[in-house]
């Protein structure tokens, strides 16, 4: 029973993860395009020359990060620089692109910031404040706050720190390529622990590679708990708490992870998988799991249809599990864990940060053979 | 060329301040790359601000807040110093191939990364190799990453890995393969990380045989299904009375034996490279061999010349063993005695098959239960055949494997049951049941 439950549960956080992908109901093409072109119109000719950038940009598709805009500056416009009328065009292409899980997850990340700015992490300064007197990004360590240099030589698109580091506005949209139904283009969306590289090729889409993170990681809001990356936290605790003893020794690494092994910058990264593989749970069940793998499948399909991979029992029994740090938790907390699930076509890394492991959060998801949809549009 | 291109990407990103953020720890992450004759090792060193000076002190010497080339190359030497690289114990030599430093101001706030890459070659060796990685650079101050991406290289084949809790000290073994074209085949891969480093040794070489038989269940279904009709006589066109005992287990034997000749021959063949098929077609043939032996043991094929039938397909099924042993890699003296003990496992694993069935079969042949028994398993083997034809002909997806691998996971208890049904059957039989000569097909 606990082998099927943790196979179960191995799906199911992946399909949670990937459900901010776009999306359960695979919308339209042409209401995409339909919602992008609409945003686009609400530009001035300068604002458009700003957010548009050429398919083959490849400075500009790996121009993302999970630091505050204010130190890494991002491509596009912000929210900030819109008009409502612009701010609802993006809001909605958002609405669009994302499934509801999706766009709901990405409002939370942008809360997040909203509180980090105003009430600074738990243990460290205030936030939002004009430098000297800023946060350490990402969070007090209890170290000194991190001197902010005057001026100095910038390095590509480096610009001085400036005031403005936090906040639910500071999330830009850019484009690359123009939106079609036919020609593949890119939509990013993305601020301080956020990054959403969307490709689109007619039909298919891909959302790899997604950055997702929070500071904090729970945080209330008129009367409402609420964790952006609760669920990638509670999955794998379930999915962790279902295996036995045996599995959980193959499971758990005996190392610490300090961080994201494949975040920003390890495009394409293929790794050697560790941690309990899930053909090693050795079923009985194997015929009820194919049945649901298939589904997980389809479904993981339809997110994105271009793909030739059968994302089936060989993928399945391919998928590895790995943890690293606590095992128990007060429920209702996020894990100070680090885990990984890989796949031949798939990585998802939850990688508390240890300033303020249960309130500090990053997360990746990439496909390593696809990433920014590498095999739809043959780059 | 794709592979090229999201390399570039991935060089192109680096050129920007894109990485996790650090505070008071400096993270080391090492990658490393494992090729035929060397390994690479990609290294990022990120500093977080409040260790970023001491780090900063540590590369800009004269203080006159540049990164220098030559404060950068003493730099790299010194983290270069700080490794140690090891294979089979013995110590390799890392050579510098490039390095990227950020700018003094970006990794005074924490928003820097050093880019270092070295190589080392590796010195001829045994095929399976032990690789060892120490970081004591700045080892108060630092966090680590270490990995190993996946080989490019396919005849490579990374077996374990180990790590100290920090991750300082890193050791990989991995194993290498003679080179052959296209990817090893998965399942390949988990036998070959098994059975580790012993994968020449003789009963290593058994026990995946053995293995290969039990998990391979399209090879026992075809011999299977084949014996349905082995206890009965063919009358015009269809299976009626029971043969003699003698009969049944001279034909078992016949059977399994011309089986066994055969693919032991192309199994021997094709791992000493002197036939090769594309594994594709092979394996629809297989799929295809056991509709033949599922129609047969409905409505007699070809009475009597089962061994042939058995011998010739058995030519194609040793081509799929030959293709679980053709990437292990190993010396001809090395290879000849895995074939060996390959084939001796899969005897084995065949002969405890077929005797744990074979009283069944005679049994029951011998009660009215036995049409309905051989009804339905040709049935069974000719739906699971069906399904692999079109999983391995179209790729859809059939689940075949997994049904039928439910079924053989119970394999030994199902022959049990089926031992003690058959007995019951043919207790019965003896007090109430007809005579031989009146039972049909």
């Amino acid at each position: 029973m606990n082998q099927r439950l943790a196979k179960y549960s191995c799906l199911l956080a992946i399909v949670l993860f990937v459900a901010v992908t776009l999306g359960r109901t695979h919308p339209p093409p042409d209401k995409v395009v339909q919602a992008a072109n609409q945003f686009l119109a609400t530009l001035t000719p300068e604002q458009k020359q700003k957010v548009v950038y050429a398919f083959d940009d490849n400075d500009q598709r790996a121009r993302w990060s999970n630091f505050p805009t204010g130190f890494v500056p991002r491509g596009g416009m912000s929210l900030k620089q819109m008009t409502s009328q612009q701010r609802a065009a993006a809001l909605n292409l958002l609405t669009v692109v994302l499934s509801p899980m999706g766009y709901g997850k990405v409002n939370e990340i942008r809360l997040a910031d909203d509180d980090f700015k105003v009430n600074g992490s738990k243990r460290g300064p205030r936030g939002g404040g004009p430098p000297p007197n800023g946060p350490t990004p990402g969070g007090g360590s209890g170290g000194p706050p991190p001197p902010f240099p005057g001026a100095r030589a910038g390095g590509p698109g480096a610009r001085p720190p400036t005031g403005e580091m936090f906040g639910s506005d500071l999330y830009y949209i850019s484009f690359l390529g123009t939106p079609s139904t036919n020609i593949p283009w890119m939509l990013q969306f993305g601020g301080h622990h956020l990054a959403l590289n969307i490709t689109v090729a007619g039909s298919a889409g891909v959302l790899t590679p997604t950055l997702t993170g929070a500071q904090p990681a729970t945080f209330h809001l008129n009367g409402k708990t609420i964790r952006p990356i609760g669920r990638e936290s509670d999955k794998a605790l379930a999915l962790f708490q279902s295996l036995d003893e045996k599995q959980r020794r193959l499971a758990v690494l005996a190392y610490s992870v300090p961080d994201l092994v494949l975040g920003p910058g390890q495009d394409g990264k293929k790794i050697t998988p560790e941690g309990l593989k899930a053909s090693e749970l050795n079923d009985t069940q194997a015929c009820d799991v194919a049945g649901v793998d298939r589904g997980v499948g389809q479904h993981h399909q339809r997110v994105c249809r271009h793909s030739s991979h059968r994302r089936t029992q060989r993928d399945l029994n391919e998928t590895w599990f790995a943890w690293s740090g606590p095992t128990t938790f007060p429920s209702g907390t996020n894990i100070t864990a680090y885990y990984r699930i890989q796949g031949p076509h798939l990585v998802i890394e939850y990688a508390p940060q240890h300033d303020e492991p249960a309130n500090h959060v990053h997360t990746i998801y990439r496909d390593p053979t696809n990433d920014y949809g590498s095999q739809l549009n043959g780059r | 060329m794709r592979t090229k291109l999201l390399c570039l990407a991935a060089l192109l990103s680096l050129t920007l301040p894109v990485f996790a953020h650090r505070l008071d720890e400096y993270l080391q992450a090492i990658l490393v790359s494992i090729e035929q004759d060397h390994i690479r090792l990609s290294m990022r060193l990120i500093p977080g601000v409040a260790v970023s000076s001491a780090v900063i002190a540590a590369i800009d010497v004269n203080g006159d807040g540049v990164f220098s080339e030559p404060e950068q190359r003493r730099y790299a030497q010194t983290v270069l110093r700080d490794l140690s690289l090891h294979a089979d114990g013995r110590p390799l030599q890392p050579r510098l191939e490039s390095l990227r430093f950020p700018d003094p101001g970006d990794m005074k706030q924490g928003l820097g990364e050093i880019h270092l890459e070295f190589t080392a070659a590796l010195p001829a060796g045994s095929s399976h190799r032990i690789l060892v990685v120490k970081d004591r650079h700045q080892s108060a101050i630092s966090v680590y990453l270490m990995n190993c991406l996946i080989p490019e290289n396919h005849n490579l084949l990374v077996l374990a890995q180990a790590r100290n809790p920090n991750q300082s000290y890193y050791r990989i073994e991995f194993a290498e393969a003679a080179p052959a074209e296209g990817p090893l085949p998965s399942r390949l891969r988990s036998y070959f990380a098994h059975i580790g480093g012993n994968f020449a040794s003789v009963p290593a070489m058994f026990r995946l045989g053995m293995r290969h038989i039990a998990e391979g269940t399209d090879h026992l279904l075809f011999l299977l299904a084949l014996l349905l009709p082995a206890p009965l006589l063919s009358f015009r066109s269809r299976w009626s009375e029971p043969a003699s005992i003698r009969h049944t287990l001279a034909q078992i034997v016949k059977v399994v034996s011309a089986f066994t000749l055969g693919h032991s021959l192309t199994l021997a063949l094709a791992a000493g490279g002197a036939v090769s098929l594309p594994q594709r077609p092979v394996e629809v043939l297989i799929a295809f061999s056991i509709l033949v032996s599922a129609a047969h043991a409905l409505r007699p094929l070809f009475p009597g010349r089962e061994p042939l039938v058995a011998a010739a397909f058995g030519l194609i099924h040793g081509m799929a063993f030959a293709a679980t042993l053709q990437h292990l890699g190993v010396g001809t003296w090395q290879r000849l005695a895995g074939i060996l003990g390959f084939n001796l496992g899969i005897e084995t694993g065949q002969l405890l098959v077929v005797c744990g069935v074979a009283p069944s079969l005679i049994l029951l042949s011998r009660t009215p239960a036995y049409s309905i028994f051989r009804f339905s398993g040709a049935l069974f083997a000719g739906f699971a055949s069906g399904g692999w034809i079109l999983e391995r002909l179209f790729g859809a997806n059939a689940s075949v494997d997994l049904a039928v691998a439910r079924v053989a996971q119970d394999g030994p208890w199902i022959a049990a049951c089926l031992f003690a049904i058959s007995f019951v059957a043919w207790q019965r039989r003896g007090t109430s049941g007809p005579t031989a000569s009146s039972w049909m097909s």
